[in-house]
């Protein structure tokens, strides 16, 4: 497949490049790293930009990503996927991923009272611009799906990302055994192989055209359902992060 | 009561606010780049409703905000961006200042995709478009009720019926779902003088018509409009704690 990537450099984005190297891929973002392959600078939150690139592509992933300031979380989480939603209606681009945090979907007033969330629920992500700018730009790309009855849209959630050492995402130290990741915590390789999934699934399997799934690994804390992710996508986890929740794994005497 | 609103610049805004005047202080505002279009409008202010102590500032001594949910005559992805930006800068300042009255107008056009035949009420769901006014106002609408969600607030979503009348020679006269600028006074007249606020109560309004597209049983039956069919509440109701509304 031909595939778009936006906010290719992220600290996702390697990872899902090397997933997905048997794809011809185009990576975008706004300054070139030196993992890139087939690199074109493009500016999510430029509408002439982004429908330029997306012409010809088979799908698109939006990884794209601004949290912190007011202005660029709603130019790149909210105008950006107004963006990519247009291009797909513009071009005919029927396979639509994209990306973002649990809790534009699962705020603190889901998170902050229950367990067995799940990704199906009305989104309530509350007033954190981050998770607010982002939902709203996925109720956009949920109107444009409806609209267009050739577009498939599938979301994929994530929150706490640690490699295989158990280090956090913009963490220098591995997290000490035995003192609980976050109840929604996934490693880069698993999270970029849900990404792989979701792009080359049989799109008549879906049991609708946008679906969202919370991608994190099987843990005991029983707070976020992986289950969809796991029954649609056939997602399986690898790392189950048993030394951080588990103190007896880690009882050596 | 200081009320503040929102695109001064629009009709329905101005029709509003001189009409409010008559028993209350009005503060308009506008976004700073129309300056140049303004002579005469009295209380207005310019300013780009941005993420700065500005907003705050503007908005210091407000008891209500009525804000203008939907973008006219702007079709670029751009002004979509920007109203949704200010929308989150003005309630985030809002909230900040300890305003805790809202008012915000809305479209029935957000639910017209359901037959004529449909008993659509406040309880159905929205079904926008992507067309940028109407995804404007839905976006709106939503950043409003997830502020409601989180403050202590009481925010009033006035869904208008479409398009408003604003004389008896309008065109407006074809349309089933059509509403008159007078009932829209009158129903922002009763929501400012309501003792019993929800932290979000949704009111769909529009003209009593014979074949008219909407019902309004709750708004009639609440505001008085456009039927007075109003009863006495005997329901225990929310009442925020002295201090947090000023009502």
């Amino acid at each position: 497949m031909k595939v778009l990537i936006l906010g290719a450099n992220g600290m996702l984005g390697p990872w899902v490049s090397k997933a997905l190297s048997h794809h011809e891929i185009i990576e975008t973002d706004l300054e070139k790293i030196s993992t890139n392959r087939n690199f074109q600078k493009i500016d999510i939150s430029n509408t002439k930009e982004v429908l330029k690139i997306s012409e010809g592509v088979d799908a698109i992933i939006n990884l794209s990503v601004l949290r912190a300031d007011r202005k660029l979380a709603f130019d790149v989480n909210t105008l950006g996927n107004y963006n990519m939603m247009l291009a797909a209606e513009t071009h005919k681009i029927t396979r639509i991923i994209n990306t973002g945090p649990h809790f534009q979907i699962a705020g603190p007033t889901y998170e902050d009272f229950d367990f067995e969330l799940n990704p199906d629920m009305p989104p309530q992500p509350g007033v954190n611009l981050y998770a607010l700018s982002k939902s709203l730009g996925q109720e956009i790309c949920y109107q444009f799906t409806r609209k267009n009855k050739f577009i498939y849209l599938q979301t994929l959630l994530f929150y706490i990302f640690y490699d295989e050492n158990y280090i956090r995402a913009a963490e220098k130290n591995p997290q000490p055994l035995g003192t609980d990741p976050a109840p929604f915590s996934v490693t880069w390789t698993d999270a970029a192989n849900a990404i792989k999934l979701a792009l080359e699934i049989n799109l008549n399997k879906l049991p609708s055209r946008s679906e969202n799934y919370f991608i994190n690994s099987n843990l005991p804390h029983n707070k976020f359902s992986n289950k969809k992710a796991k029954n649609i996508l056939g997602w399986k986890p690898t790392k189950d992060f048993e030394e951080l929740w588990n103190r007896k794994t880690n009882d050596h005497s | 009561m200081n009320i503040f609103i929102t695109n001064a610049h629009n009709k329905l805004s101005q029709r509003i606010g001189n009409h409010l005047l008559e028993n209350h202080n009005i503060k308009f505002i506008e976004d700073a780049s129309k300056k140049n279009s303004f002579t005469e409008l009295k209380g207005i202010k310019f300013t780009s409703l941005d993420a700065s102590i500005k907003t705050n500032q503007i908005l210091k001594d407000i008891d209500l905000v009525i804000y203008q949910g939907f973008i006219e005559n702007n079709i670029s992805p751009s002004d979509l961006n920007s109203h949704i930006q200010k929308t989150y800068n003005l309630l985030s300042a809002a909230i900040e200042t300890g305003i805790s009255k809202f008012i915000l107008l809305s479209s029935l056009e957000l639910i017209k995709s359901y037959d004529d035949t449909n008993t659509v009420t406040e309880t159905w769901k929205s079904t926008p478009k992507t067309d940028i006014s109407l995804l404007s106002a839905h976006l709106t609408e939503i950043i409003f009720k997830e502020f409601a969600r989180t403050f202590p607030i009481n925010i009033s979503l006035l869904r208008l019926g479409y398009p408003i009348k604003y004389n008896n020679s309008d065109e407006a006269n074809k349309f089933n779902s059509s509403v008159k600028i007078n009932e829209i006074f009158l129903s922002l007249e009763r929501i400012i003088s309501l003792k019993n606020y929800k932290k979000w109560e949704i009111y769909h309004l529009q003209s009593d018509l014979k074949t008219k597209k909407f019902l309004t049983n709750k708004t009639n039956s609440i505001l008085g409009v456009p039927i007075d069919n109003r009863k006495p509440i005997n329901e225990p109701f929310y009442n925020p704690k002295p201090g947090v509304s000023k009502i």
